[in-house]
């Protein structure tokens, strides 16, 4: 009986010790030399191009990557953050030659999914004005792809403009994936869309291409939408705190108000006082009193040399 | 007389105070040494390589902790001196009022000076034995002499002028917050009849959050008009107007002081029942 449950005990033993084992082994964190591949708790990512969406990246610092022999001559440290939900990554590895790399990541078993979401024909995309806050207008997809016209790049460029991203739930998230910009251009408005125009990331200019695929919104609706969300946008009420010229007129107020006005407060009441009060302290407030009135004939050659 | 408070004032404050200074110099040694192993191109065992980081976090919180024993040792003196049972004593020596401010004032300001010098000397042990494959070669001090030279040629004369501005500035700040600390004790010793320690430390904690507050509203929008003002002008006309910024800092930060000065004068005059 004894022999028995010592068998038992080390055969628990060694069950658990393989289960962990393997457990360790499928929770391994492994990125491949071509860094192309991404394994991650066995679930496998492949190099996938997210310049155009916009996701709440976190830091995970859980666990460590771990390195084939290859990768440990080379890489001297790697960060990754991932989506909420694990689906997109961001691995930034850091070279020991002194260089960078970024590379991102969407599961495998999303992929069709994502294709499935962002090429759905009754999509809604939103044009956002960014501010003041929700200041957007969203119509179906088909009423930016209207009235294709070809426009000037390079005039295009001084125009403003604003984001236009369509919103996909993954189930975890909502994350954006920016399609175009809506231009303002000769007072009507433009849909230039990213796909028809090949553009990959969100750094480029509109100046580098001699012609752009617009489509003109007519639809009087959301022209009207769009209207309102501009004028919204150039009518805040609190917007003229984020006025350089208000700032720079805070700022000399401000400058006055500790330079100027308080010395000159303090001046005035170490006079007073000086005048009242007995030897020791008067020789005390004349102190503070020589103090205020240096402060401000400082303060008058700086006015003086800024021309304020 | 003002000489022989200071005497015992020293004798008082710098007893324990070189103790501390000196174990925080040999503890720079240490952590210059852990810096350098850290720093070594060679790849430490796992072990050693987190007992190096431990040591190192060690020796930076002991810097730390050096600052505020000369800040304790400063206010311990103070308090004891003025308010506890040796204030009876002190109060009825052959010496002004002022004289017995004075000589605290004095004593603070040159402990202050002193911590702040041993920390130059930590920092520059902590940096020559933690870089020490680049700091003991000819080329890094060449270097240093020649970014000397180009911050020179730039600031000219100035840089004499702003040198003496950041010194004078630091002893003004160091008045500033030493007499801010003995009117917030001194104003608990005149209100609290019982627990005039904790509410030294209540009335320095509201105090100073309020004063924090209006110091970074400056910083938030006062010197960025400064800035934005200078744009357009003549190199010669901003090192003046900087050179001037700087002594106007000096003078508000004086104003501030000699008030604090005045306000603790007449309490310790007018309102502590000392007889």
């Amino acid at each position: 009986m004894k022999k028995f449950i010592i068998c038992m005990m080390v055969s628990l033993f060694l069950i658990s010790g393989l289960g962990f084992q393997a457990y360790a082994d499928e929770s391994g964190y492994y990125i491949s030399e071509d860094y192309q591949t991404v394994t991650i708790d066995g679930n496998t990512y492949s190099r996938f191009n997210l310049s155009l969406v916009g996701a709440d990246y976190e830091y995970r610092d859980d666990m460590p990557f771990q390195f084939t022999k290859n990768q440990k001559e080379q890489i001297a440290g790697i960060e990754w953050l991932s989506s909420q939900d694990e689906l997109l990554l961001e691995i930034r590895i850091e070279f020991k030659d002194g260089s960078y790399l970024t590379v991102n990541f969407m599961r495998d078993d999303y992929k069709s999914k994502y294709y499935e979401l962002t090429h759905d024909p009754n999509e809604q995309y939103v044009i956002d004005f960014e501010w003041p806050n929700d200041n957007t207008a969203s119509s179906g997809k088909a009423e930016f792809f209207k009235n294709p016209v070809y426009l000037d790049g390079y005039k295009l460029s001084r125009g403003d403009y604003y984001p236009v991203y369509s919103v996909i739930n993954t189930g975890y998230e909502n994350i954006q994936v920016y399609k175009g910009l809506m231009m303002i251009y000769g007072g009507d408005y433009y849909y230039i869309d990213y796909e028809e125009m090949g553009i990959v990331s969100r750094e480029y200019s509109l100046y580098d291409y001699e012609e752009v695929v617009a489509h003109q919104i007519t639809e009087p609706d959301f022209v009207s939408r769009i209207k309102e969300c501009e004028e919204n946008y150039y009518s805040d009420s609190w917007g003229f705190l984020y006025d350089d010229d208000f700032m720079n007129k805070v700022s000399i107020l401000f400058l006055i108000l500790a330079f100027a006005i308080l010395p000159m407060a303090a001046l005035v009441f170490t006079i007073i006082c000086a005048i009242r009060t007995k030897q020791v302290y008067r020789k005390l407030y004349t102190i503070a009193g020589v103090f205020a009135g240096a402060e401000l004939v400082i303060f008058g050659v700086i006015v003086m040399l800024l021309n304020l | 007389m003002l000489k022989k408070l200071l005497k015992y004032d020293y004798k008082a404050v710098f007893k324990y105070w070189w103790i501390a200074a000196v174990s925080s110099l040999i503890l720079a040694f240490g952590g210059g040494g852990c810096l350098y192993l850290l720093n070594a191109e060679k790849e430490l065992p796992e072990p050693l390589n987190i007992l190096a980081t431990l040591a190192l976090v060690l020796f930076i919180l002991s810097f730390a902790v050096f600052s505020v024993f000369s800040f304790i040792l400063i206010f311990a003196r103070f308090y004891k001196n003025f308010y506890t049972d040796e204030g009876y004593l002190t109060f009825t020596l052959p010496v002004t009022r002022l004289q017995l401010l004075n000589s605290k004032l004095i004593m603070s300001v040159v402990t202050l000076l002193a911590t702040t010098l041993v920390y130059i000397v930590e920092l520059f042990i902590v940096l020559m034995v933690g870089f020490a494959d680049v700091s003991f070669t000819k080329e890094f001090w060449m270097e240093i002499g020649n970014w000397i030279a180009e911050l020179w040629q730039v600031l000219e004369g100035y840089m004499i002028v702003y040198i003496l501005e950041i010194i004078l500035i630091g002893i003004v700040c160091m008045v500033f917050s030493t007499l801010f600390l003995f009117c917030c004790i001194t104003f608990a010793s005149i209100i609290a009849k019982k627990i005039k320690l904790f509410a030294a430390i209540g009335i320095y904690y509201v105090a100073n959050s309020i004063f924090s507050f209006v110091v970074q509203m400056f910083y938030v929008f006062g010197f960025p008009g400064i800035m934005t003002q200078m744009e357009g002008l003549t190199k010669d006309s901003v090192l003046l107007v900087l050179a001037l910024v700087g002594f106007g800092l000096i003078c508000f930060i004086g104003i501030f002081c000699s008030i604090l000065y005045i306000l603790q004068y007449w309490m310790m005059d007018r309102k502590l029942n000392l007889s």
